[in-house]
């Protein structure tokens, strides 16, 4: 095992060193400051000393983000706010870049020493242990966030070779690619043409984009996930569900437990609950805890104020569905005919916010994202919309009805396994290979390394 | 368990490695520029008097067989000055009797960006010319060219090896001698037909930042060749009115801006300005609005040959 994990250990840092070997003294840092934290915690008594490591640890993560994520953000809206020049203040911008998975494995870290100091887990006190859990490299640069009670101890097991999980790996890290390099990739072209000049566009092709821009992210981001989840499997590790096809949601609220479903929760664990744990749990404080952590998750996403809206649009959309009123005695919200009414009109409804709220995503600033709405709700005809379709977005559909018949299974492949022998599964195989190599759109970087 | 996993994933991914290593084999069999332009450098390169560089108006417009002097015609679709620049920095050392070397310069050459580090030639020039346009070490997969656009290759692949009535026909010196097949030919090259066609490949993005890049290297290029002495002469591909007319006024002011200082500060650079030519140049010497087929290409080259031979004799 502790072979395994050497092995797992230096495979992490290559990978991450390929990117820049200078922030593997970052990662390197982090780690061992929560690996000390988690001990000193666990071994104090007096509830200060406790506490100093707990905020050690937090003070040294979020500090970390905020000066590669967030410091020339806070300094650009602080000198704005006050119309500064930079000769009138000390603190200037910083030329740095923002080393790729910062605000993945920070937050997982940061949980970690949390859930010890909550007791709910006990701290590792195996160094390479604690290395690898937080460099793990399938799931380092984009997720998912994983917890240390869910992956801590499996780096204190030996894996056993499992043919079937193996398998698996494999068939899921296709389909990522597929999802990334045909339907991301590919969409990633009429999206980029339409929001290049959104001054030339009609609301119709508007309107087009910012679905495709959803479809895009969506299967860059899962795509992503996809493949980290399946080359874990191969080395014997189970990492958590991120995406649980989000677009059949039914309320905004439902959209977050499908969506980025590890971030979710961890908001959920670590800010939500306990602002909305605070008082009497009525609807305002849960309201507020709510805008305080869509805000963050917003936040999370990049140094922008479009992600910052984007955030608070979700907050806004999940608070107006909860509203607590009263039909003939009975107390019911918005979210009680959600879930009631037939799927297809759930789904277009949620559908329609999700994806307005993703012009804040896509666009490059608020300005431009007011303007795109503006166009889109003004009708403008779109003239040259057959120009801006892009034959290759209509995978989208393919997609949509692979997912919807399989939405029982972790992903469209485990419905072969079940229903054709392996002749006609290698074929299947073979010819989405096929597809990946022939029809695979420009090369894009994920969108979620920049987070 | 373990070797049966082993045992089927050698079995599931050999014929997808024999499939590649067959297409990549394929697609480098097929004649094109970079094939007939390698041949030429390992058998003349020390003859040459001329290299050509550019995108594919210089590709398409100029035949060096119809040229007096021994001329390599390195121009190729979508190719920019930094790549330009990079093939005369690796090149020239080896061509040893280089006397001229012809750039392009377009209506918008100096607000395009250049080719970035993926541009899907970049195996094509390493694997035909041995140069490095990926500016750090190379591996194994660079030169891997069926990889970089599996789409455009697959077709080329099926295009010569299992369709009969191929498009082009390369001569010795890179040059597509049945170059006619397009829209201008489609219509029949009705002039009317064809003003009617709206959708034009031409950029009328103003780019200041790209201008002042694109510039700045046109001059370290112009610097270059002339610290080693190499006469230059900078073409304006003829173009059909359909383009000119669409052009963007500030851009093409730009442009002329730049090529009026570099006249006065270089002695020896001639412009060979054919850009607006409609009295040499008519409707049926182009295969777009953009690009001159194989007639319109022997009269550009002719031209050129003459400004050629003036500089050089």
């Amino acid at each position: 095992m502790k072979l395994q994990n050497v092995l797992l250990l230096l495979a992490s840092y290559f990978f991450y060193g390929l990117w820049d070997w200078r922030f593997l003294f970052l990662i390197l840092a982090s780690s061992l400051i929560d690996y000390i934290a988690g001990i000193e915690i666990s071994k104090s008594k007096s509830s200060t000393r406790r506490k100093l490591f707990l905020y050690v640890s937090i003070l040294w993560n979020l500090g970390v983000l905020f000066v590669f994520k967030y410091y020339n953000f806070f300094i650009d809206e602080f000198s704005a706010l006050f119309n500064l020049e930079a000769s009138d203040y000390t603190f200037s911008s910083l030329q740095i870049i923002l080393p790729v998975g910062l605000s993945f494995y920070t937050f997982q870290t940061m949980s970690y020493t949390i859930d010890v100091y909550r007791k709910h887990i006990k701290p590792s006190h195996n160094l390479l242990n604690f290395l690898c859990f937080v460099s793990f490299f399938p799931q380092l640069v984009a997720g998912p966030i994983e917890r240390a009670r869910r992956l801590l101890p499996q780096f204190s097991k030996e894996r056993k070779f499992n043919i079937s999980e193996s398998k698996d790996g494999l068939r899921l890290i296709l389909w990522g690619l597929f999802k990334k390099m045909i339907v991301a990739d590919n969409v990633a072209i009429a999206v980029n043409a339409i929001y290049m000049s959104p001054e030339d566009q009609g609301s119709l092709s508007l309107f087009y984009a910012s679905v495709l821009f959803f479809f895009q992210i969506y299967c860059d981001f899962s795509g992503y996930s996809d493949i980290a989840i399946g080359s874990a499997k191969l080395f014997g590790f189970k990492l958590s569900k991120n995406f649980n096809i989000p677009y059949l949601s039914r309320s905004t609220a439902e959209f977050w437990q499908r969506w980025h479903i590890t971030l979710t929760k961890w908001f959920a664990d670590y800010v939500y609950g306990p602002l909305a744990k605070k008082g009497n749990r009525g609807y305002l404080i849960k309201t507020f805890a709510l805008f305080v952590s869509m805000g963050l998750i917003g936040l999370w996403h990049g140094a922008n104020w479009t992600f910052i809206v984007f955030g608070i649009y979700q907050a806004v959309a999940i608070s107006i569905e909860r509203i607590p009123f009263k039909i003939k005695g009975k107390s019911v919200s918005i979210n009680y005919y959600l879930s009631r009414m037939p799927l297809a009109f759930a789904v277009i409804y949620s559908f329609i916010l999700i994806t307005t709220s993703c012009i804040f995503f896509r666009a490059e600033t608020l300005e431009s994202s007011f303007y795109i709405i503006k166009k889109i709700v003004s009708f403008v005809p779109s003239e040259n919309f057959s120009l801006v379709i892009g034959l290759k977005s209509l995978v989208i559909p393919f997609l949509v009805i692979l997912e919807y018949f399989s939405r029982n299974k972790n992903h469209p492949f485990e419905f072969f396994e079940k229903k054709f022998s392996t002749p006609i599964r290698w074929l299947v195989y073979y010819i989405f290979i096929f597809i990946l190599i022939r029809y695979a759109g420009p090369t894009e970087q994920f969108i979620y390394f920049q987070f | 368990m373990q070797n049966n996993f082993i045992k089927y994933c050698f079995l599931f991914f050999t014929p997808l490695i024999i499939g590649y290593a067959l297409l990549e084999y394929l697609t480098l069999e097929i004649p094109s520029s970079f094939k007939a332009n390698k041949t030429a450098i390992n058998l003349k390169q020390e003859k040459f008097e001329t290299l050509i560089l550019g995108s594919s108006q210089m590709m398409v417009g100029i035949n060096a067989e119809w040229i007096d002097s021994p001329t390599l015609n390195l121009a190729t679709g979508s190719q920019h000055h930094n790549t330009d620049f990079k093939l005369i920095k690796s090149l020239s050392p080896k061509f040893k009797n280089l006397k001229t070397v012809v750039l392009e310069v377009s209506y918008s050459h100096f607000e395009l960006p250049h080719n970035g580090m993926k541009f899907w030639k970049n195996p094509l020039y390493l694997k035909f010319y041995n140069v490095n346009m990926y500016e750090r070490q190379t591996y194994f997969k660079d030169k891997l060219v069926f990889l970089k656009n599996p789409s455009l290759f697959l077709n080329d692949v099926y295009d010569y090896y299992f369709k009969n009535n191929l498009s082009y026909s390369i001569n010795d010196y890179g040059f597509n001698t049945i170059n006619y097949n397009d829209y201008f030919k489609e219509l029949n090259y009705n002039e009317n037909e064809i003003s009617q066609i709206t959708k034009l490949d031409i950029n009328t993005k103003e780019n200041l930042d790209l201008f002042n890049n694109n510039t700045k290297l046109f001059f370290e290029i112009l610097d270059y060749l002339e610290d080693k002495k190499i006469h230059i002469i900078i073409c304006k591909v003829p173009m059909y009115k359909t383009f000119l007319n669409q052009r963007n006024e500030n851009i093409l002011k730009r442009r002329d801006s730049i090529l009026n200082v570099v006249l006065k500060k270089y002695k020896g650079v001639e412009i060979l300005d054919l850009e607006e030519d409609t009295i040499n140049f008519k409707v049926t010497d182009y295969k777009n609005d953009s690009h001159l087929n194989p007639d319109g290409a022997k009269i550009f080259t002719q031209k050129l040959n003459e400004v050629i031979n003036n500089i050089n004799y």
